[in-house]
């Protein structure tokens, strides 16, 4: 671990004046301050050898950005907020099924207990080339991405384009998207609500450093996700039964007449560099019956039209069909 | 006094807790790493980042020159060869782990570097890189022949092929290897995490050519070596040479990282397999034909030996006629070394595969076919106990039978071990206070020993295993051999029980045989008694077998597999503790599921690094994983004691193995059976050598 300078802000005003940076989007300006939630991956990022900021600056100290709240319009949760309190939290568990069982997935107890909705929104690439402080790639200012030929089993099978194979690690991600929730930013220049959508981006060949519209010197103050008649689920299917990244999430929010979809936001995780919105299969699902096998088995299909796996993650373009029938049942109370 | 085990057993085969299990618990154990001293140094390593190397020359100044840095060091040997990635370049001391970090940066290392191959069939390639200039990587063949196999297999009644692929698998110790080291003159104290406190002795002794005599290795408790902590190992090496450089104790445990690179594993296999049998379902034939990876080497001196390639093959059982050819192929990777039973669960996993696959073409029962062709009476009785008890009769169905994406399926395996005792020495002393201590030099690999040690005692004095103050861990107490081979038991308590003997001989002269354990005691004065023991024959035996079943349920929408029920049926002789028995079962039945399912190596070819090197994506078993274990022993006292650390490990993998293609109704040919390759074999993604 290198040696930094560590400050504790408790204000946003204070954080925001010791993470002020240079705004060119390079690596340097996007590490050589980095602020501090939970700690659960940024140490790790430091212990590894990824990155080696002059300054941190710890947030968990800012008085209201840790908390849940609710108001007739919509659910607020702060950035410092721990993923275990979501987890815990008994009103979340009743009107955002999906948060809820989004949090209880992330990581073990122990992770839960201290990482926080910010970290969780902002996490950097679970990447094995990524994280292995020996190999170059094109995230670090290297060259290419080794994952596009190399060992690719965890990697994305959409949108493979893309210059970067990553996946968005974020559960919180999977979810809010499904539950069109929105991602508080506060800048220097003020504060701005990003819909969950435009707040996570894809890497292009200018800019593959970056996983969020987050520019540098930029932090996270919390989300919020608007009060729906909706019901939601999110589910995830890993090698181990718990204490395991997913290999594909998927988080849904539907409103139904009888049997038959009113309203759908559906998103698949871990599957493409962001969270991954099926709007052809939202479309699709409108108005017809949720508890229809072929209606489902469509939908599947539908989902992964447009997968392009990887020589090694075919297998997920399998999982993420399953994964779309499987959560619409579980948002409706359906066995597997 | 005979010192034959006796019939009736007041302590030996209860259930006694381990006598150290609440200083584990609460923290008071002392492990290697929690020995302190007020000037002690922290010891780093620095590793090669690249898999093939030449390194050209190293810089140490700027490093030494670093405020709080004590000593530096080259690692010795063949160091100039880079043929790892994670291999030893140089080591550092100083007053503080982040300064001893601080200083492996300011090493300036010059490598050329080398093309690498990583993995096996590169490796094989013609044109491929060689790992050792001049020598191919492919290894000469051990073969053996029997019989006319090419006639049997013309004339045999039913034939199966497949080909079946186990990982390269880690021992993921939870206590890193290393050692504190602390020189005193010429003479050399070391607290190890050790499965062999005199085989760590004896490797510093000739490394610094002093006499053993002046060496001495502690390891009062440690976490885990599974056959990789045999030797003080390069850092034990570089540990006590910065030691004797700066003139102070360095502490050096590995970090996880190192611990994945560097110090050992299981080498991985390819078994091409041909089995047949006549008509009446009795094995004819069979041939192999494999390779198998342990890295650049399979291990050596330091390492324990052991870590071979080459596997038991046709393993348990007897083919008149078959022809075997194993070569092991040399790669750019971290030496193999002893693991858990080397190099028998993969036997297992491809035998009873195959023999499943056999059992299945001819409509025999799995059970029955083993029945047929499993030579050991003894496995023949687990066999029909194990069934019974796991309800095999009730649970099997015809594969892929169940309807839905969730299937069941059962499955079975079975293994051989040889074990046996050995050597061990031990004496007790008798204080007139009625006290008792037991000294052995064997050391507690996490098995128990200590409390195998206090159990054999507490017997034969009458005492309860508590009043026994066990000293074990030390070369300064009368040798006792390393703990690998499932040998400890067998050495140990023989020793123990002799000695015994022979104490309580001398108490019955001197003080007579009336009266309770105090009163004759008390009549030592101030002279205890002290005396020995050694090992002798007819205490113990060796050759275990053991059969496990798995239940298991696939879901075939994605490929997971969960574990249901593993039921063992192990034969061990004289059961010594039947609670450390059961654990050691649970212990190697829950490394096996992770062998089974979830641990694997993975190497880049790219770039030559292994891309896992941590607990997050070289998964092992934690406790959502694990399912319902349900264990047996076959008592057999008259056998005396049978170490069975190994065989509990051996069958799990390939029983799971079983009860998948039971379940799904194809066969999952490759370990770990991850969602891709489970999905693959059903068709439902491309098949892939991931």
């Amino acid at each position: 671990m290198n040696r930094f300078t560590f400050i504790n802000a408790y204000t946003a005003g204070a954080a925001l004046d010791a993470l002020k940076s240079d705004d060119a989007i390079t690596v340097e300006n996007l590490n050589r301050k980095r602020p501090l939630g939970g700690g659960s991956d940024l140490l790790a990022e430091i212990k590894e050898g990824l990155i080696a900021p002059d300054v941190v600056v710890n947030l968990k100290g800012i008085g209201g950005w840790n908390g849940i709240t609710f108001d007739s319009r919509e659910l607020r949760i702060g950035a410092t907020t721990t993923i275990a309190e979501i987890a815990d939290a008994a009103e979340i568990h009743q009107k955002f099924a999906a948060l809820a069982q989004a949090a209880h997935h992330v990581g073990s107890a122990q992770i839960r207990n201290v990482a926080t909705v910010g970290g969780n929104l902002c996490q950097r690439p679970r990447c094995w080339y990524f994280r292995n402080p020996d190999i170059a790639c094109l995230k670090k200012g290297g060259e290419g991405c080794p994952a596009s030929v190399g060992e690719n089993k965890y990697h994305s099978i959409f949108h493979n384009d893309a210059p970067c194979h990553i996946v968005s690690p974020s559960n919180l991600g999977v979810a809010l998207l499904a539950l069109d929730g929105k991602v508080n930013v506060t800048s220097p220049q003020g504060d701005r609500a990003v819909a969950a959508a435009d707040f996570f981006r894809l890497p292009t060949r200018e800019d593959p450093f970056r996983e969020t519209t987050l520019r540098p010197g930029e932090l996270v103050t919390g989300l919020s996700v608007p009060i729906t008649e909706s019901k939601s689920a999110y589910l995830q299917f890993s090698e181990k039964a718990e204490f395991d990244w997913a290999l594909v999430s998927a988080a849904v929010s539907l409103q139904m007449s009888g049997s038959n979809i009113t309203s759908i936001r559906l998103a698949l995780g871990a599957v493409a560099q962001v969270p991954w919105r099926l709007p052809a299969v939202e479309k699709y699902l409108m108005g017809k019956s949720a508890t229809d096998e072929t209606v489902l088995s469509k939908a599947a299909d539908l989902a992964v039209a447009e997968a392009q796996p990887l020589g090694k993650n075919a297998y997920k373009v399998t999982i993420a069909k399953t994964a779309v029938k499987r959560v619409i049942r579980q948002a409706l109370g359906i066995e597997v | 006094m005979d010192a034959a085990w006796p019939k009736d057993r007041k302590v030996l085969s209860t259930e006694v807790h381990r006598l150290d299990a609440a200083i584990k618990t609460d923290g008071r154990a002392k492990y290697a790493y929690d020995i302190q001293f007020p000037d002690l140094l922290y010891g780093r390593i620095l590793r090669s980042p690249h898999a093939s190397a030449v390194v050209k020359s190293v810089n140490l100044e700027k490093a030494k020159a670093l405020p709080g840095v004590k000593a530096v060091a080259l690692a010795g040997g063949d160091s100039k060869n880079i043929r790892f990635a994670g291999q030893e370049v140089a080591a550092v001391a100083a007053i503080s782990k982040q300064v001893a970090d601080d200083a492996l940066k300011l090493i300036e290392v010059e490598y050329e570097v080398r093309p690498h191959v990583v993995n096996i069939e590169a490796a094989r390639r013609e044109g491929a890189p060689e790992v050792f200039d001049g020598f191919g990587n492919a290894q000469p063949p051990k073969a053996t022949r029997r019989g006319d196999p090419e006639a049997a297999f013309a004339s045999a009644a039913a034939i199966v092929e497949g080909e079946f692929r186990t990982p390269v698998q880690l021992h993921t110790c939870l206590e890193t290897h290393g050692l504190t080291a602390k020189w005193d003159g010429d003479e050399l104290t070391v607290w190890a995490s050790t499965q062999g406190v005199f085989s760590v002795r004896e490797g510093l002794a000739k490394n610094f050519k002093v006499p053993e005599s002046k060496v001495r290795c502690i390891c009062e408790v440690m976490g885990g070596g599974f056959g990789s902590k045999f030797g003080p190992g390069v850092e034990g090496g570089l540990a006590a040479r910065l030691a004797q450089d700066a003139g102070a104790p360095v502490k050096m445990l590995l970090d996880r990282k190192s611990e994945f690179l560097a110090v050992g594993n299981r080498p991985s296999t390819i078994q091409k397999l041909k089995l047949a049998a006549d008509k009446d379902g009795k094995l004819t034939a069979f041939s192999c034909e494999g390779t198998g990876t342990a890295g650049f080497s399979g291990g050596g001196v330091s390492a324990g030996g052991g870590g071979g390639v080459v596997w038991p093959a046709p393993y348990i059982y007897t083919v008149p006629n078959h022809d075997v050819s194993i070569s092991g192929t040399t790669t750019n990777g971290g030496a193999g070394r002893a693991f858990r039973a080397p190099q028998h669960p993969p036997a297992s996993f491809g035998m009873e595969s195959i023999m499943d696959m056999l059992a299945y073409k001819m409509g025999i029962d799995p059970v029955d076919f083993r029945l047929r062709n499993d030579p050991s009476e003894v496995r023949q009785r687990e066999y029909k106990e194990g069934a019974e008890k796991f309800g095999w009769k009730d649970k099997w169905h015809a594969p892929g039978s169940d309807r839905g994406p969730l299937k069941r399926g059962v499955g079975l395996a079975s293994a051989a071990w040889g074990g046996g005792g050995k050597g061990s020495k031990a004496e007790v002393v008798i204080n007139s206070d009625g006290s008792v201590e037991v000294r052995c030099g064997t050391q507690d690999l996490g098995t128990g020993s200590r409390t195998v040690v206090a159990i054999v005692a507490a017997e034969t004095f009458g005492l309860r295993p508590d009043q026994i103050t066990a000293r074990i861990g030390d070369t300064n107490l009368p040798f006792s051999g390393g703990s690998g081979g499932s040998t400890t038991s067998a050495s140990v308590a023989p020793a123990v029980r002799v000695a015994c003997i022979n104490a309580l001989e001398e108490l019955n002269k001197r003080v007579g045989e009336n009266g309770s354990w105090q009163e004759r005691t008390a009549k030592l004065g101030m002279t205890p008694i002290t005396a020995q023991g050694d090992w002798q024959p007819g205490l113990s035996s060796s050759g275990a077998g053991g059969v496990q079943f798995a239940q298991v349920e696939v879901d075939t929408e994605t490929g997971q597999v969960r574990v249901l029920k593993v039921t063992c049926i192990q034969d061990c002789g004289l059961v010594v503790n039947r609670l450390g028995a059961r654990s050691q079962a649970n212990g190697g039945i829950i490394q096996g599921i992770g062998y089974a399912l979830f641990e694997e190596r993975v190497m880049d070819d790219g770039t030559g690094l292994m891309l896992n090197s941590n607990f997050e994506t070289y998964k092992i078993p934690n406790i959502a994983d694990i399912p319902e274990i349900d264990v047996t022993f076959l008592d057999m006292p008259e056998r005396g004691v049978i170490g069975i650390g190994e065989p509990v490990h051996i069958p799990t993998a390939a029983a799971i193995a079983n009860a998948v293609f039971n379940a799904i109704g194809v066969r999952v040919t490759e370990l770990p059976m991850t969602p891709a390759r489970v999905l693959a074999a059903l068709g439902q993604a491309k098949a892939h050598n991931v």
